[in-house]
């Protein structure tokens, strides 16, 4: 099964090769033959990553430890599902794992558009294929997975102990589908240029082939959030690792393109702005893959030997060089179509929008980046933390936050100075009425108040357009509010799909400012000793040691109680993985709707009689993973096709096989 | 954050003066804010929040250095002296650049929108003038434009 995995594996690197010379002969001879040849090419190179993933996954399964990625990242005493994430938990299996998802993408872009967008499919062929070759040769020629030791182990050493977690199952390759899923846009992109197709084709191609990784990762990097948040027990969810940098930069530039489209769409602006965006949305996924696996950035999740970053650099600059060729070379056929009629207007408003998402991601970028530079320079070795990048993206958040609620308030071209009283009026009595409330109860802290008052305006902006709408539609036609409500909801899905996941950033924002509440505690007890944190009385119970196949558990039992009344029996724990002779801290949470009480086990005396814990109140973090779940539903809502996309595919298609394939033709007439 | 900025400025004033007593967990953690942990699996994570062996037990040696009376700047630069400048959670003094590089390229792009829009606006005159309601005159025309808008999308 090994031996057919690498086979499969070396097939699938020719036939990407072919895959992008015959898209690229095909699209120039306009050979049709050829393209499909090109196409089906595509759909094999999916099939045959698909077998060499099960290939290495069979050796997983199987314990084959003679080979040495086998040996690597997993064990005998691993647990089923852990064994499952062994496949992308090392350097060369992840990229087996990166390369099999970007043939699945390659596929179902095959699939679902070939007959829809036949002019641009050869050029979105050779550029995906094309990044499968690039794996392809990774693993093949610098990374290779199947390699096997001169002896066989008795065991493995099995995956770090700390991404054994359920989270860490599911956060890994939601994140890499939403790194790898961002190169069908840019496919798109490069076959929009390349075709000459500028017209708003290539974007009702591309705006759901961006939804969906831009929901991916978004996803991803919460759930991340969510597993350091549980099993790192340091109390928070966000540390700005370089990884998690990495991750959240291609998710700033994709929010910045997908609002900046909008106004390409309905004005015919912006066309080569959207595609520098696009492209280096693209290039962001490269670059911040080349930092966590070349090893320049030191970082929890970088993969330790690193040979393949020069692969990488090459990489990028052809991804650099070609796509800005490409662009320059059809600048005249970019021409906006339109022009500003007034400063107050969503066209402004979505320039804003762009313009703090970026300086957002150049801020993260720079702090990622500072060590780097300037151990280049001085030769000085430093560090950027958290506090750097909680200082500097704080108040751009609290810009963007208040974009977020302004932005729909203006009207399209020009807001007259009635609309601007009358879309602005309800939000900001809102957000006064949401400051009255929060110094009321107590709240004194600037930002917290800032923050938690711009959250006001927000919601009310959006309770607004929903108002609006159902007003709208109650109008027309004698409908109830509920089904004008869902109604607006399923008709309307961009619109109000897009206003739900401002919801969900408004309940992320919210759960953030929590932070400025925390309470951070550390005390050592004796058994049956209490103590009182916050209005929280816990009491240390008693200690218990346990083991099995792969570790030693230590786990405290305490109970905590509120104004006298008992809660819960909290059991913070140690875990010592005895093969890596690592330590893992397994925290306890009792959350309530407001706020988790979150305990850690820091250590005991030899006696047994006293245990040191760390303890965390952490208020309103529950409302960050409301939001995350939010910002998950309301994103697939935004995408789902509605009726009339279902129509508008039909016709696509239908023109599509009307037409002859013909790009300069259809140049010409865009 | 502004947590953050709250511990520090309560700490300041806590810590300028000596503590001879036992110093509490609390005052421990304000003086490992300033440093991160550099011990090969944790990555620089704040040593105040850190749990793993060697941030428990630099913890225990601040506490040790408070009460020995050492000022706040001396444990950090003690730390400094043993793990070298990356133990510093903020670069050191000298490079201002990485705190103002960003507002500076904050700034530069409120610039750069206002350049585009200025731009925009002196742009060719509309074509579709003729299919906007910009006919109608007055206060009816914005109200009437601003109920299509709001139709639209």
């Amino acid at each position: 099964m090994v031996d057919i995995g690498y086979f499969a594996l070396c097939l699938s690197l020719a036939a990407s090769g072919y895959a992008v010379f015959a898209s690229l002969m095909g699209a120039q001879r306009q050979h049709e033959g050829l393209i499909r040849s090109g196409e089906n090419a595509a759909l094999a190179v999916c099939g045959l990553y698909t077998v060499a993933a099960i290939g290495l996954w069979y050796a997983i399964f199987t314990k084959d430890f003679q080979v040495q990625y086998v040996a690597e990242n997993t064990s005998r005493s691993q647990p089923f599902q852990y064994v499952l994430a062994s496949l992308w938990g090392g350097q060369s299996g992840s990229i087996l794992f990166w390369g099999w998802v970007l043939s699945i993408f390659t596929g179902a872009t095959v699939l679902f558009n070939r007959n829809r967008y036949r002019s641009l499919m050869p050029y979105t062929v050779a550029v995906l294929t094309g990044s499968c070759l690039f794996f392809a040769v990774l693993n093949v020629f610098a990374s290779d997975p199947f390699v096997r030791l001169p002896f066989t182990p008795q065991d493995g050493s099995g995956l770090n102990p700390i991404l054994q977690h359920p989270y860490m199952a599911i956060h890994p390759p939601l994140l890499y589908a939403g790194m790898i899923g961002m190169t069908v846009p840019f496919a798109f992109g490069i076959a929009a240029l390349a075709a000459r197709q500028l017209d708003n084709t290539w974007l009702r191609a591309m705006r759901r082939w961006l939804l969906i990784p831009w929901a991916f990762l978004g996803a991803g990097l919460m759930l991340g959030g969510k597993w350091a948040y549980v099993e790192l027990g340091w109390g928070g969810y966000w540390g700005w690792d370089p990884v998690e940098n990495a991750s959240l930069m291609p998710w700033l530039a994709a929010t910045a393109l997908l609002h900046s489209v909008q106004i390409q769409e309905r004005k015919g602006m912006l066309k080569v702005w959207n595609m520098v965006l696009l492209f280096f949305t693209f290039g962001m996924t490269i670059f911040g893959t080349f930092l966590t696996r070349s090893g320049i950035v030191s970082s929890v999740h970088a993969f330790a030997q690193s040979n393949i970053g020069s692969y990488f650099v090459v990489y990028l600059v052809l991804i650099i060089l070609g796509s800005t060729v490409m662009l320059v070379r059809r600048l005249p056929d970019l021409k906006a179509e339109n022009h500003l009629e007034s400063f107050a207007s969503r066209e402004s408003a979505f320039l804003f929008n762009n313009w703090i998402l970026l300086a957002l991601l150049f801020a993260v970028l720079w702090g990622t980046l500072f060590p780097v530079i300037s151990e280049a320079v001085t030769g000085e070795k430093i560090t950027v933390g958290a506090p750097f990048f909680n200082q500097v993206s704080i108040p751009m958040g609290l810009v963007l936050i208040f974009l977020t609620g302004a932005g729909p308030l203006f009207a399209w071209r020009r807001t007259s100075k009635e609309g601007f009283r009358r879309n602005f009026g309800a939000p900001a009595i809102w957000a006064a009425v949401t400051l009255i409330v929060v110094i009321a109860v107590g709240v004194r802290d600037f930002y917290a108040l800032t923050s938690l008052t711009l959250c006001g305006f927000v919601g009310g902006s959006v309770v607004l357009e929903f108002v609006r709408g159902i007003a709208a539609r109650r109008r027309t036609s004698a409908e109830s509010v509920v089904v004008a409500l869902a109604t607006l909801l399923a008709k309307s899905r961009r619109r109000y799909g897009g206003y739900l996941v401002h919801v969900a950033m408004v309940m992320l924002f919210v759960g953030f400012t929590g932070n400025a509440f925390s309470v951070d505690r550390e005390m050592v007890l004796q058994q049956g000793q209490s103590a009182t944190v916050d209005d929280y009385t816990i009491t240390f119970q008693t200690l218990a040691f346990g083991d099995d196949d792969s570790k030693s558990v230590s786990a405290a039992a305490l109970t905590l109680a509120q104004d006298g009344e008992f809660l819960a029996t909290l059991v913070p724990e140690r875990h010592l993985y005895k093969k890596a002779q690592q330590t893992t801290t397994e925290v306890s949470i009792y959350s309530s709707w407001f706020e988790d009480f979150y305990i850690i086990l820091v250590g005991f005396a030899d006696d047994n009689a006293s245990a040191k814990f760390q303890i965390y109140v952490n208020p309103l973090v529950g409302c960050v993973w409301w939001g995350a779940a939010l910002f998950v539903v309301s994103s697939l809502w935004t995408m789902w096709p509605s009726a009339r996309d279902r129509r508008m595919a039909r016709l696509d298609r239908e023109s599509s096989r009307a037409d002859t394939w013909e790009p300069a033709l259809s140049g010409a007439a865009s | 954050m502004t947590h953050v900025c709250a511990i520090l400025l309560i700490s300041f004033g806590a810590l300028t003066t000596p503590v001879a007593a036992a110093p509490t967990p609390e005052q421990i953690k304000d003086v490992a804010h300033d440093l991160v942990c550099l011990c090969d699996t944790c990555n620089r994570e704040s040593l105040s929040t850190c749990q793993c062996g060697f941030a428990t037990a630099e913890r225990e040696t601040i506490g040790e250095m408070l009460v020995a009376g050492q000022s706040r700047q001396q444990i950090v630069d003690s730390y400094v002296d043993r793990f070298g400048s990356m133990g510093l959670a903020n670069p050191p003094e000298g490079y201002d650049v990485v705190w103002i590089v960003p507002f500076v390229m904050l700034g530069v792009g409120v610039l750069g929108v206002r350049q585009v829009l200025v731009y925009w606006r002196r742009g060719r005159p509309v074509a579709a003038a003729s299919v906007t309601p910009t006919a109608a005159p007055g206060a009816y025309g914005d109200r009437l434009r601003d109920d299509l808008d709001s139709f639209e999308a």
